[in-house]
């Protein structure tokens, strides 16, 4: 929880920073992509201290592509030294 | 928007030496003697032969849209709404690329050098040091690039140099005898990664001078391609096929079989060099194509709006991308084929099509 607590607050002044450099650009969409960006970001940082739900690239991947990746797996399999 | 830098074709040619060689010089030689045995060497020749003629392909892709990134090639060819699921398909691949790279790296680190550090501190590290390059811009990357690429090449030529008096050239014999379906069966892995993962330079290839991009195109494959090549052939050499087939790192474990007059050992750290230098630009390049590809696709005005956000994520995702390298390894020689091979070679192959095509109407 501390670490989720000073992750917070670094993320709160890094964002303070940044928000001031996209106020320069006078662009809505700049600042409300920064500002989603940021919620997402946000939860992904504290998602490690918080163990909260991450999708896994590789398993989201898998899924994916699974039934054209078996048999290509399986074939390259028959090939490697056992 | 992507920013209006040029990048010389030499810088350019460097970058895809390190895109290249990046993570692969140090799992590739694993890869291909799992399959070709004393043969693997030949796998990466052939892997290499095929990544020549990819460049051919991104080529005549950019030189039909001059000064025009992926992105905006794809919107040009499929027209606004194909073209932006395109884009977000390619942005979510070049994700992928920056972290399994990253998470690559962090297993080495605390399997090999750093045991007891946790790999979240590492991969903070490296994703600070990529953010830093990536707000610069592709014209302090390629820059840096330059600076770093004669370290890495003498490295190499160090740890080539150094372990050869420990070959044993029976070791690959008999050349091309046996195993020749496996060896060739060797060169599939090998196109996936790290040949097709070179379309992200697709998308920096607008910044390189027209006349040199080609060429720098076409050295920086070759060189990148041989070294892999040397790399794995030394691999074996000295360690043997089984050897090399069975160690995760071997290319690690080669630079541990340096010893000279018995006073130079265990000089392992020369490999550690090349690669933490090659990997750094590969996450960094990746990092920069897919901060790019969101910005255009949301039309932002800079594209350093969308970096911090994405560091976070890239340093998240990466953590949990796979549990530990040989799972990294399972996806590499399974998904990763048709994932690459559907980025790399189906769409720019239909990319090619569709303008001729429109060229012609």
């Amino acid at each position: 929880m501390f670490i989720a607590i000073i992750v917070l607050l670094l993320s709160l002044i890094l964002f303070r920073f940044e928000y001031s450099q996209v106020k320069k650009l006078k662009s809505k969409k700049d600042k409300w992509t920064l500002l989603v960006g940021f919620v997402i970001g946000l939860y992904c940082a504290i998602s490690l201290p918080l163990d909260l739900p991450v999708p896994h690239m590789n398993r989201v991947m898998d899924q994916l592509v699974g039934p054209i990746a078996k048999p290509i797996a399986t074939m390259l399999q028959s090939f490697r030294i056992k | 928007m992507s920013e209006k830098v040029r990048i010389s074709g030499a810088q350019f040619a460097i970058l895809v030496i390190m895109n290249v060689l990046g993570t692969a010089i140090i799992i590739v030689p694993s890869i291909a003697a799992s399959f070709g045995q004393q043969n693997g060497w030949f796998s990466v020749l052939l892997a290499t032969l095929f990544g020549i003629g990819l460049v051919f392909l991104y080529y005549l892709i950019d030189n039909n849209h001059p000064n025009k990134n992926l992105y905006e090639q794809l919107e040009d060819l499929f027209g606004k709404w194909i073209g932006k699921f395109l884009s977000v398909l390619f942005i979510v691949f070049f994700f992928e690329i920056a972290i399994g790279n990253l998470r690559v790296m962090g297993d080495f680190i605390i399997t090999q050098i750093l045991v007891n550090t946790p790999i979240e501190v590492i991969m903070l590290l490296a994703v600070i040091t990529c953010l830093i390059a990536v707000r610069m811009g592709i014209e302090v990357i390629s820059r840096t690039a330059e600076i770093f690429f004669p370290y890495t090449v003498i490295a190499i030529i160090l740890l080539i140099t150094l372990v050869l008096p420990e070959s044993e050239i029976t070791h690959i014999q008999p050349v091309l005898q046996n195993n020749i379906a496996a060896t060739l069966a060797g060169v599939i892995p090998l196109l996936g990664y790290p040949f097709l993962e070179l379309v992200v330079m697709l998308a920096i290839m607008k910044h390189v001078n027209k006349q040199k991009a080609g060429r720098g195109f076409l050295v920086g494959m070759t060189i990148g391609g041989l070294l892999l090549t040397v790399v794995t052939l030394m691999c074996l050499v000295v360690l043997g096929s089984d050897i090399t087939a069975r160690n995760v790192y071997p290319t690690y474990v080669l630079g541990k079989k340096i010893s000279v007059a018995d006073f130079l050992d265990r000089i392992e750290i020369l490999v550690a060099i090349i690669w933490f230098f090659t990997i750094f630009f590969k996450i960094t390049i990746s990092f920069y194509v897919v901060a790019i590809g969101v910005s255009h696709t949301l039309n932002l005005k800079n594209y350093k709006t969308t970096t911090i956000p994405l560091a976070y994520v890239i340093m998240v995702f990466g953590f949990f991308a796979s549990p530990n390298i040989i799972s990294t390894r399972i996806f590499l020689s399974s998904t990763w084929i048709p994932v690459s091979l559907i980025f790399g070679l189906v769409i720019p192959i239909v990319m090619l099509v569709v303008g001729f095509v429109k060229k012609k109407i």
